[in-house]
This record gives C-alpha cells, sequence and structure tokens, in this order.
C-alpha cells in the first residue's frame, strides 16, 4: 500500500515546485495514516469519511482552479456546446452512454483521451470501477459525495423521516434524463439540474442567462445538498435523486463485493436501517440478510452494528464465512481508486491552498 | 463444485486490486485501443464539424465548418454551421464573411462586430436561423449560425453539388472526424 499510493499519488514522479511537494507530502501522509487506522481498528466508515468529505470541496478548489487556467476570462460554461476541452464528469457520463451505442459518438464538448477528465479515460475508469466496486464507486470515488455525506453528519438525529419511496426516484431519474439526453442531444440533467454545478461554475456578469441558470443551481445545491441531507441526516441527493448513483445499482451487480447481514447473529435492532445514508436496507432486506443493490459498501452498518452480523462479504461464498478476508480484498481496490481518483484532487487542491496563502494566488 | 463457485468468488475479488491498479497506470493506452477498437468520437454537434474551407484574409483567417445536422439516427431538420475567425489579436473590428451552402448562388453575408461580439446578416436566406449562438475564445471568435433542412425541396437537395454541404458531400473523409481526432484551435 506505501509503495503503489507513492507511485498513484507521484504519478511517476517527484513535483518540482515546493507547492506540489508539500502536498504530496500532506496528501501520502494523510491517506495512509487513514488506511494504516482502518486496518488497525477494524473500523471503515469513519476513516472513509475523514478522507471522502474533504473530497468534495478539494474538487471544487481544484476543479475551478483547472476551469479558470484554461479558460482564462471565461471560467463559466456560457458557451457550453463550444467547449472542447470540458472534462467529463461520471454524473454526465451516464447520460451520453445511450446517445454514444447508437453513434459511437459522444455528445459531450471535450475531448476524447489526453486531456484532463477526458471522455474515454472517465469511461474507463467508470467501467473499471464499476466492474470492482459497484456502487462502491458511490462512497469511495464520487467527487461530489462528500457534500451530502458532510451535511448528512451535522445534525444527532433526524429532523424529520423522508419518505420511503423516494429511494425509487434515481431509477425515475436515469430514465428520464437518459431518454431526454438522447432525444435532445444534449446534456440535459448535467447543464439543467446538476446541484453541483453551484459549486464548479461560476456566472459570468454580462451572461444573463448562464447567471439565472447558476441561480436555479445555487437554488437545488442548498436545497438537495445541504437542507436535505442536514434535516434527513441521510445522503439525501444521492439516495434520492442522482442518475449515476441508480446506474451503479444495476452495474453493481457485476462487483464481487456486497455487504451482508448474518440473519443468525442480527438481533433486530434496527440500527444498520437508522443509520444506512442510502436507505439501502430496509425491514424486508434484512430479514433476507442482504442490503440490496443500493449499498454503497461505506461500512456505516459494519461498523455500527451492535452484534457485529453486518459484514463485507463475497459474491458465491457463505454467508458470514472469511468476514475479515472479505473486507480486507474489499478495501485495496477500494482504497487504491479512492487515492488515485480522490488523492489527485486533494493534491491539487491542497497545493492551491499553499500557494493562495503564500502568495495570494491559486495558479 | 460449490467449493469451484466459492473459488471462482474470491478469484474474482482479488483480481479487482491489480486490474484497479493496471487500469489507473494504463488509462491512457486503454482509452486510446477503446477508441480505435469501437471508433469512438465526438459528436459534430459539439466538435462544429469537420473545416471545409480556410479563408487567408492576410492579417486573419475564416475557418468554415460543414453544415451539421447530424441527429442520433439520421439527419435532423435543423442545424447549424460554424464560422471561426482567428487570431483575435488581429481581427478587424467589423468582419464580412460571404457564405454559400448549398452551392445554389444563394449567398449571404455574415457580419461579425469583434468589439462586442454582435452578428448580423446581409442577404440572409430563409433556410438561415435569426439569432445565432456567438462565442469568444483567447484564439478568436466563432459563430454557429442555425439552418434549416427541411426549407429546401428534394429536387434542390439532390442538386447540391457546390457550397459547403457540397464540399462534405465530395469528400466522404470530411463526413465523419477519425476515431479519436478532434478539431484543432
Amino acid at each position: 500500500m506505501l509503495v503503489i499510493s507513492a507511485f498513484l499519488l507521484a504519478n511517476g514522479g517527484i513535483p518540482r515546485d515546493l507547492a506540489h511537494r508539500l502536498a504530496l507530502a500532506i496528501t501520502y501522509t494523510t491517506f495512509n495514516a487513514v488506511f494504516i487506522l482502518m486496518m488497525y481498528t477494524g473500523k471503515t466508515d469513519r476513516f472513509r469519511a475523514a478522507l471522502y468529505v474533504p473530497l468534495a470541496p478539494f474538487f471544487t478548489i481544484s476543479f475551478m482552479g483547472r476551469m479558470i487556467e484554461q479558460f482564462h476570462a471565461h471560467p463559466a460554461f456560457v458557451d457550453f456546446v463550444f467547449r472542447e476541452k470540458l472534462p467529463i464528469c461520471p454524473i454526465s457520463l451516464s447520460m451520453t452512454l445511450v446517445p454514444a451505442a447508437l453513434t459511437r459518438t459522444f455528445f459531450w464538448p471535450g475531448m476524447l483521451t489526453g486531456t484532463y477528465a477526458a471522455i474515454v479515460s472517465m469511461l474507463v475508469i467508470w467501467i473499471t470501477g464499476s466492474l470492482a466496486l459497484g456502487r462502491g464507486w458511490c462512497s469511495w470515488g464520487c467527487f461530489f459525495g462528500g457534500w451530502d455525506e458532510g451535511f448528512s453528519r451535522v445534525l444527532s438525529k433526524p429532523f424529520f423521516k423522508a419518505p420511503a419511496w423516494l429511494r425509487d426516484l434515481p431509477f425515475a431519474s436515469l430514465l428520464l434524463f437518459a431518454l431526454l439526453s438522447a432525444a435532445t442531444l444534449f446534456p440535459v440533467y448535467c447543464v439543467l439540474f446538476c446541484p453541483v454545478k453551484a459549486v464548479t461554475d461560476i456566472p459570468p456578469e454580462h451572461f444573463m442567462k448562464a447567471a439565472w441558470m447558476w441561480r436555479l443551481h445555487l437554488v437545488i445545491f442548498f436545497a438537495a445538498v445541504v437542507a436535505l441531507p442536514v434535516l434527513v441526516k441521510r445522503r439525501a441527493q444521492c439516495a434520492y435523486f442522482c442518475p449515476l448513483g441508480a446506474l451503479q445499482c444495476g452495474v453493481g451487480c457485476v462487483s464481487p463485493f456486497e455487504v451482508r447481514i448474518d440473519t443468525k447473529a442480527c438481533s433486530g435492532c434496527g440500527t444498520c436501517i437508522r443509520n444506512c445514508p442510502l436507505l439501502a436496507i430496509t425491514e424486508e432486506s434484512l430479514a433476507r440478510g442482504s442490503c440490496g443493490i443500493r449499498c454503497a459498501k461505506c461500512g456505516k452498518c459494519v461498523d455500527n452494528c451492535p452484534s457485529g452480523a453486518a459484514h463485507f462479504h463475497i459474491k458465491t461464498t457463505e454467508p458470514g464465512a472469511g468476514k475479515n478476508i472479505a473486507r480486507l480484498l474489499f478495501l485495496y481496490p477500494a482504497f487504491f481508486f479512492m487515492t488515485a481518483f480522490g488523492g489527485s484532487i486533494w493534491m491539487d487542491a491542497i497545493s492551491r491552498i499553499i500557494l493562495l496563502v503564500f502568495t495570494g494566488r491559486m495558479f | 463444485m460449490a467449493l469451484k463457485i466459492k473459488n471462482t468468488g474470491y478469484a474474482w475479488a482479488a483480481l479487482t486490486t491489480p486490474a484497479m491498479i493496471l487500469m489507473l497506470m494504463y488509462n491512457e493506452n486503454l482509452s486510446r485501443a477503446l477508441i480505435s477498437a469501437f471508433g469512438l468520437r465526438i459528436s459534430p454537434r459539439f466538435s462544429g464539424g469537420e473545416i471545409v474551407r480556410t479563408a487567408d484574409h492576410g492579417r486573419y483567417r475564416t475557418n468554415i465548418h460543414r453544415p451539421v445536422f447530424n441527429g442520433l439516427t439520421g439527419d435532423r431538420k435543423t442545424g447549424f454551421i460554424q464560422v471561426d475567425w482567428e487570431p483575435v489579436t488581429s481581427l478587424p473590428e467589423t468582419i464580412r464573411e460571404e457564405l454559400d451552402i448549398y452551392g445554389n448562388a444563394e449567398k449571404f453575408i455574415v457580419i461579425l462586430n469583434s468589439a462586442d461580439g454582435t452578428v448580423s446578416y446581409e442577404n440572409k436566406p430563409f433556410y438561415v436561423a435569426e439569432d445565432p449562438i456567438v462565442s469568444h475564445f483567447h484564439s478568436g471568435w466563432a459563430v454557429r449560425i442555425g439552418l434549416k433542412k427541411g426549407g429546401r425541396n428534394k429536387e434542390e437537395r439532390e442538386g447540391d453539388q457546390g457550397g459547403l454541404a457540397g464540399a462534405a458531400q465530395r469528400n466522404p473523409s470530411l463526413q465523419s472526424q477519425k476515431p479519436g481526432e478532434s478539431r484543432k484551435r
């Protein structure tokens, strides 16, 4: 882990300037310290969250910095259709898959490969991440989910309970936006409804339409990513709206890992149901000893289960058998994924913060 | 049999770690392999279509792209043609460019004010939409002029041999980009 994480973070070489070196040292130390603690204590979620929650604000800092560097006077996506090097995010990728399958073309103003978050490079990451982790992508790789998760941890108890039928909304969202995007040949969700655009976009003064759009994104962001997660104490945007989350539920079937509940050991206290941030566990699934397809393998139920019934599990093996091996076999790919995918974002953001503190500029 | 299935699960689980590391290390190579295997490319609706003509005006040049009507399964009734002017530092305040989309002598002039980005037309044919999309890059200006395809009758469409649409028809290599290629700006 120590060697491979160094290789993945340094990307084959030590950075030349001091800010990037410092950022590399901080990221490397933090990630490996967290991994060692994860191994030593046997707890998963609390340490994962320590890396995962800061990933979201760090992504905003890193992404905005890169965009301002790249587009200079026009940091915002005013003229979305003209941008040729626009990075693609995995959520948008889910909107482009149907047209890509039909026409072998991507409806996105980016590059196929060779640039930051290029379309096919992201597709390769998504395919591998999904095959290995399934919906674990949402808890170990997604650079937006940290917002929800952070806000969902603010209150100690939920203010109100959200209706259970909302759990199915992401599937409707995926179907609706995939079809709309295919019909309009435009990534509709990304441009119009994605709440995280509020923190990855700057409205220019001279373009009123974009400014209004940004205000709309800001309202959606505060409603779905700030207020709802605080009030219901769940990752509301991920659990109720995210179309990629729904897609991950489907592709997660090919992942060898899952979280199961040992029905013999389970005391039926319901702690896992109350704690699951994505509403994956219900009374029915608990009776079956399964977390269902919505499980993002964050490990919160495993950490909190008072009778130790919840555990990581490898499909095709007996429930309850080899709990520690299953956890280890899952943690390694999940952690490498987080280190390479999230670690680079951590480093870039930290180096920009260091530059800001010492030079007054972020790039 | 049960043991074999159990071992398959462990093997698949154990393989995810090297698979993840290899993917992260060879992402670029894997991406290129995927692009060439499936012939993936960026939709012309976003790349703007291939450049079919470049006019050199001395101080600046104009790139005219092929008209784009590409839809999901065939051509759409509406599309656009993109015109770029560069470099931005040498552009005159008023730029006039004559366009002949279908080569049927229905020429019209697009006029760009490079100071404020406003666009107007002279002799605008009926198949040209009123409001173009204008964008300012650090390399220059780009304008997408909306076009209607259904405006022309069948004989006219079949008779299209010249013009910018004809240029794309005459040169099949311009109909689609090569896999992995993207327009350079």
